[in-house]
Formats: C-alpha cells, sequence, structure tokens
C-alpha cells in the first residue's frame, strides 16, 4: 500500500499492487509528456473526465484552419452577416478523428466547410469539396477514415428562409419530344448551398395536357429518350382537360447541382419556381 | 442572378447561370443577361399581358364553327353562279 507524503512526491515503482489511493485532497496523479496511462481493467472515474477533445471552439474571424493537434471536438461558428471559412485538416493526418461544426449564430453568413486542396466530403451518395451551413443551428459532424471525410448522420430537409419569387427556369418553345438533350437543363448552384442533394420546388405546366419527365443530370437509370412505360418514377403527369397546373417536386440533383427536363409534346410550356427547401 | 436566355420565334427559354459559366449554351446560342426582360416576365403566367391558352373543348367547337361558315360560303357562292349562269345564257328558243 503506498500514499503521497504531504509535499513531497514520490514515483510509484512497487508492483505488483493492491490499490492505489490518495487521501490528500486536490492532489494530481501527473504523467509527464511522453508516458502514457495504459488500463487492462475497467477505468471508474467519480468526478469529471476532463479532455480538450471534450471542448468547444468558438469562433467568429474567418478564415479558420483546424490543425492537427489543436484537439477540439466541436466548432461553433458565428458568421455575422459575412461568410466563414473552415478549412479541414489533411484528412490523411487525422484518422479517426471526428468534428462537429455548427453555425450558432441567425447572421446572414454562411459556413464553408472547406476540405484541404482537392480533399473532398461524402454527403449521401456523392462527394464535395465543399459544404455549407446557411441557419443558425445547422451543423454537420465529420469523421475521417484516414482517406476521406464522412458526413456523419445524413442529409436532412431545411427551408429557404426567403425563397425568391418567380420563375427561376421556364421553357415554352425549342423542345425535342421524349428527349433529355432536346429538353431544358436548370442549374441550381448559385441557388443552393454546396452540399445540396435535392430541391422541393414548384413546378408548373402551361398550353397542353402532357407529361414532364425528369431526372438528375447525367442519371444512366432514366433513359435519354423517355418512355411513359419505363420511368414512371421520373414523371409527372398533368390535366385531363385542363390546363396551368402546379405541384411540387422533389427534385434530385447531380453532384453539379443540375437536373434536367423532357416533355412528352413538344407544346407544353413548362415553368420552374425557385426552390422552397433543400435536402443538405 | 445571371440567366442563359434564348428567344424563339414563338417562344422563349432561360435559366440560371450557375457558378461557372457553361460554354456549350453559349455554343447553342443563349446569351447571358443579367435579369430576363420585363416584357418576357409579363407574358408569363401571373404577368400582366399573359394570355391564358384556349380551352381544349372551346378551341374544338370554334374549329368546327369555322369549318361550318367556310361551307355555308361555298354552298351561297355554288348557287350565286348557277344564278349568274341562268341570267346569262340566252334563251335557245
Amino acid at each position: 500500500m503506498l500514499g503521497f507524503v504531504e509535499n513531497r512526491q514520490i514515483d510509484p515503482v512497487a508492483y505488483p499492487l493492491d490499490a492505489f489511493r490518495s487521501d490528500r485532497e486536490g492532489g494530481v496523479l501527473h504523467l509527464e509528456e511522453g508516458w502514457d496511462l495504459s488500463v487492462d481493467g475497467n477505468l471508474s472515474v467519480d468526478g469529471l473526465l476532463k479532455s480538450p477533445f471534450l471542448y468547444s471552439n468558438a469562433l467568429s474571424t474567418t478564415p479558420h484552419t483546424i490543425s492537427d493537434t489543436d484537439r477540439y471536438r466541436f466548432y461553433e461558428i458565428t458568421t455575422g452577416g459575412s461568410d466563414f471559412t473552415i478549412n479541414l485538416p489533411t484528412v490523411a493526418d487525422n484518422p479517426n478523428r471526428m468534428v462537429h461544426i455548427i453555425k450558432v449564430d441567425s447572421g446572414a453568413g454562411k459556413v464553408i466547410i472547406d476540405g484541404e486542396g482537392a480533399e473532398t466530403i461524402y454527403n449521401g451518395s456523392d462527394s464535395y469539396l465543399t459544404l455549407e451551413l446557411e441557419h443558425q443551428g445547422d451543423g454537420v459532424t465529420l469523421w475521417s477514415d484516414g482517406t476521406q471525410w464522412w458526413r456523419l448522420g445524413g442529409p436532412t430537409w431545411k427551408k429557404f428562409s426567403d425563397p425568391s419569387t418567380g420563375w427561376l427556369a421556364s421553357k415554352t418553345s425549342g423542345w425535342t419530344a421524349d428527349s433529355f438533350s432536346g429538353g431544358l437543363e436548370v442549374d441550381f448552384s448559385s441557388v443552393v448551398p454546396a452540399g445540396t442533394k435535392a430541391v422541393r420546388v414548384p413546378i408548373l405546366t402551361d398550353s397542353v395536357n402532357t407529361a414532364f419527365y425528369w431526372r438528375k443530370s447525367g442519371d444512366s437509370n432514366i433513359s435519354n429518350t423517355p418512355n411513359a412505360s419505363n420511368e414512371y418514377s421520373h414523371r409527372s403527369d398533368y390535366g385531363s382537360g385542363t390546363y396551368f397546373e402546379g405541384k411540387q417536386h422533389v427534385i434530385w440533383l447531380s453532384s453539379t447541382y443540375k437536373a434536367q427536363f423532357a416533355v412528352a409534346n413538344a407544346s407544353l410550356d413548362l415553368y420552374v419556381a425557385y426552390p422552397v427547401e433543400y435536402l443538405l | 442572378m445571371r440567366f442563359y436566355l434564348k428567344e424563339y420565334p414563338d417562344g422563349v427559354e432561360y435559366s440560371p447561370v450557375g457558378r461557372t459559366v457553361d460554354q456549350t449554351k453559349l455554343d447553342a446560342g443563349f446569351v447571358i443577361v443579367d435579369a430576363i426582360p420585363q416584357r418576357i416576365r409579363d407574358k408569363e403566367p401571373g404577368g400582366k399581358d399573359y394570355v391564358p391558352p384556349e380551352d381544349p373543348q372551346e378551341a374544338k367547337l370554334r374549329k368546327l364553327e369555322e369549318r361550318i361558315r367556310s361551307m355555308e360560303e361555298v354552298i351561297l357562292q355554288r348557287q350565286q353562279n348557277e344564278r349568274l349562269a341562268k341570267i346569262s345564257t340566252p334563251d335557245p328558243t
């Protein structure tokens, strides 16, 4: 049985030990740098387990680069009115590292999470160079496997706080029926935050009762010349004696934020509004 | 927001310019504008110059009426021609 003598440090060298206990209040067991504490049994802590890994880093000055050694787990970002860029550390130098990044204020700026150089973040089924957080309370959990950053937990739907009015895209002439390459491609990249996988958007048709098809740009699962008998999952039928109809659709986007539309009748007028929600 | 815009004799196509300009769109004859002109917006659903398309049933009726009218004109013209022919043909006796 060993104990500490007040004001005098004793190097514990006895082996094996029945128990190791300090009766001195405020005592500290300190291991110098380079020493490891290895526990084969259970580690039981009655007090608090404190570590910089559990701490949060409140940030408000852009840009900020997460270093390999800062060991924070939570990054709470106040953007204010301007965009805030937070750069991730090198993925290969941070295997098994997990970071939580949260925008904590209601300022107009967005958080831009940027992998180092060309390193990407995998979100859902696609990789992105950056992810963006637009609203107060938006956050992501990222984990590095040493090769790739992974966004954990999956995307969620978020509402645009002030969607623009009017039509974002329109095609009233020049269609080739049943053809995506003769149809309309819409690039949503200037409308949605980086990392967006899908949008919910009102679409209106006019002039003739028919249907349109949609696909994320370049999706080879949906034929470039869509066929009603094969592609019902990506078809929306309008009218039966009526015209000027609008419906909301969930449109999935390519990793470059594009979607394509084709029509069954080239006389159709198609109007795509600004999206009201996005999935990120 | 900037838009790619292409105008046809009977319509228009426009869509937003993304973060990078798509050269294939420019090659296809689209121009980039800072905003869609108001005259185009006015003709869209919700715009002040919007003309709703004709109801399909009314279109059918209108075309039938036009056909009947043109047939009536043809019949009237034939009757007129027959009357003129009778007047101008001398009595063989």
